[in-house]
């Protein structure tokens, strides 16, 4: 079954702002987690972070999370959203020939990265849960977010029409979303969902009006400073 | 005004070349030291009875039918470089074939740009500008990826204003932190520019690519009160340097963007030179020349630009004469709504301009009048090796009764087909 059908299906049944589908195939003892998010038009929203929170400490392994990156491409940060679990050291390397002065004022994570091409600096350690919205000093069209969440259970919709998270160990789990193109307070309401030995399916509809998408959706006008 | 031969110019060019070339290839830090070296010639067709405004004359372009076909517009250097991390600096100096012959610049600052420590962004710029106005001028040295040559109001810009000082600017989201609603304010202090008003006053608006530079001297058009032995003539010379200190007051520019993502931005500013009418030096006036200013820019569907810019003021010099006017007492207004469409490598344009000048002064044989509009018709294209080819087609047609001081008639429809091509060089990709 398609995930577009399930959509379909979840929205005719769905009267309320989220609709849930939760729909069972058999696998094995872990699952996959599929998550489509769209707004009140039905498109699917380009920019957003799913992830599942375990109700009970299911964790058992502690091993570090691996290096994640936050590129710098055509004075652009690759990807515009990045989801990581805390803990998780994320470079910062300058593929432009033009210098980068990365920086964020955020709560979760302060930090400045001066002037630099290449891998001059150090990866960031994000070692508290949260939002980190980032900039570049030199060239201030740029920007990404980095979500730091307290599961290794996430995904991102970049460009597709559903997120997957893979290997969810059967639990009860309550499922998020952020979207940057929502207030930080406005964000849509979690969803718990309980896991078992098959694939699961969760179909989340965004019935507030969403901010513009990052990115130019107009290449027609330069919109750079003065 | 002095033309270079055309061996002199030639060599010039290469030379220049040859220095920017070298420059590109060194081994400077292209992530901190940045080079473009950018040329252009033309291809003219002229159809106007005016002389250009550089021969004295009263043309709305800068070139005329007394020009060669062939016209070297503007070779320039431009230097951008992060003395520090938040330190930057930008130099632009060029080379015209209409102009001295000198190198010289149009544009030299600092910028502080402060790492941000909450959503309040400031910046701070400090040494030669050109005022936060023009939408079209987003190029390197001040070029235009629209357009060969610009509206009325920003070839004002580019002729008679440039600041001497500080500006601050104050940026951050409207409404809570991500908003895609942004709020600049800025605010401008500077010295100089008191004589800015002379060309618009005496020449009256035009449409061109060229920019004065830092110590240019321009002629003013050969009209009765600018003749030898007049009264006028003991403290105006018979060119203008818009650029001069003269009273020693600073003037003012400062104003208020609102910007949503990249769909709509909407600014709007004063300047004020607060220049002493009656202050002369150097063979220049003081003008005191205010203005606001209004700039519209929009994504429209079919992925189609729109830009807009609508402009204000007055300009006026000498004691009050009469009905509360100075000696030469003006006001201007103009306005441009431009079309622009980008494909992958090339764009068109379309752009209309309409300018008015009144002259509220009683001073006889000074009609400074102007009433005119045109239409700007480009197409801008990307070849390979840096090289880009501008086409372009214009129409100006204006009334100006001090024409006839030139023997002509008031009315002028002016034309131009022009192509252009640029070759840029720089020691970086973007
Ligand atoms: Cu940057």
């Amino acid at each position: 079954m398609s995930g577009q059908a399930l959509r379909q299906i979840s929205r005719a049944a769905a009267a309320g702002w989220l609709g849930v589908l939760i729909c069972a195939a058999a696998t094995a003892n872990a699952a996959t987690l599929t998550v489509a998010v769209t707004d009140r038009a039905g498109t699917p929203v380009s920019d957003a972070v799913i992830y599942a929170v375990p109700s009970h400490n299911a964790r058992n392994d502690t091993a570090t999370p691996p290096t994640a990156v936050m590129d710098q491409r055509e004075k652009a940060f690759v990807p515009h959203l990045l989801v990581v679990e805390t803990g998780t050291a994320v470079e910062f390397p300058n593929h432009d020939t033009v210098g980068h002065h990365v920086y964020s004022f955020s709560d979760a994570k302060s930090f400045e990265l001066p002037l630099y091409s290449g891998r001059a600096h150090a990866p960031i350690v994000f070692d508290t849960p949260g939002v980190v919205d980032i900039g570049c000093n030199i060239h201030d069209h740029m920007e990404a977010h980095i979500v730091i969440v307290d599961t290794p259970y996430f995904g991102v919709m970049s460009g597709s029409d559903t997120a997957a998270i893979v290997d969810v160990p059967p639990g009860q789990y309550t499922v998020h979303v952020y979207t940057p193109r929502l207030p930080p307070r406005s964000q849509p309401a979690p969803h718990s969902i309980v896991i078992t030995n098959s694939a699961a399916h969760i179909d989340i509809s965004i019935e507030q009006r969403l901010r513009p998408p990052h990115g130019r959706t107009n290449r027609s006008l330069e919109w750079s400073a003065y | 005004m002095v033309r270079l031969l055309k061996l002199q110019r030639l060599a010039m060019v290469s030379t220049m070349l040859l220095a920017g070339q070298a420059i590109a290839q060194t081994g400077l830090d292209a992530s901190r030291h940045r080079w473009t070296v950018r040329g252009s010639s033309s291809l003219i067709s002229v159809d106007s009875r005016d002389t250009s405004w550089l021969d004295g004359g009263l043309s709305k372009m800068r070139y005329d039918e007394t020009d060669s076909n062939t016209v070297f517009d503007r070779l320039l250097i431009e230097y951008e470089g992060a003395l520090t991390p938040t330190l930057i600096a930008q130099i632009d100096a060029d080379i015209m074939g209409d102009g001295d012959g000198s190198f010289d610049l149009t544009e030299a600052f600092l910028e502080w740009r402060p790492v941000p420590r909450s959503a309040n962004r400031h910046r701070l710029k400090l040494g030669a500008f050109y005022p936060r106005a023009s939408l079209e001028n987003v190029g390197v040295g001040w070029s235009s990826p629209y357009s060969i040559s610009w509206s009325a109001i920003n070839t004002w810009l580019a002729e008679e204003i440039r600041l001497f000082g500080a500006e601050w600017t104050l940026s951050r989201p409207l409404g809570g932190g991500g908003s895609a609603h942004r709020l600049d304010l800025f605010a401008a202090a500077f010295y100089g520019n008191d004589p800015s008003g002379t060309l618009l006053a005496w020449k009256g608006w035009g449409l061109h690519d060229r920019q004065t530079r830092w110590r240019e001297q321009l002629p003013l058009p050969s009209i009765p009160v600018l003749q030898p032995g007049t009264r006028m003539r003991q403290h105006q010379d018979p060119h203008a340097q818009p650029f001069l200190e003269i009273d020693h007051e600073p003037g003012f520019h400062a104003g208020a963007e609102w910007r949503y993502a990249d769909r709509v931005s909407l600014a709007a500013s004063r300047y004020d030179n607060r220049a002493d009418p009656l202050s002369t030096a150097d063979g220049q006036y003081g003008w005191r020349t205010v203005f606001d200013h209004i700039a519209l820019r929009a994504s429209l569907p079919w992925n189609l630009g729109l830009m807009a810019q609508w402009m204000r003021g007055t300009t006026a010099m000498g004691s009050v004469i009469g009905a509360g006017r100075r000696v030469v007492d003006n006001d201007y207004e103009a306005s441009f709504v431009m079309l622009t469409r980008r494909w992958d490598s090339f764009r068109l344009s379309l752009r209309v301009d309409d300018f008015e000048v009144y002259d509220a002064d009683v001073l006889p044989n000074d009609n400074n009048y102007e009433n005119g509009d045109a239409v700007t018709l480009a197409y801008m294209r990307k070849l390979m090796g840096g090289l880009t080819l501008g086409v372009e087609w214009q129409r100006i047609d204006s009334m100006r009764p001090a024409r006839e001081y030139l023997g002509l008639a008031p009315d002028a429809d002016e034309r131009q087909l022009r192509v252009q091509l640029s070759w840029q060089l720089s020691n970086h990709a973007d």
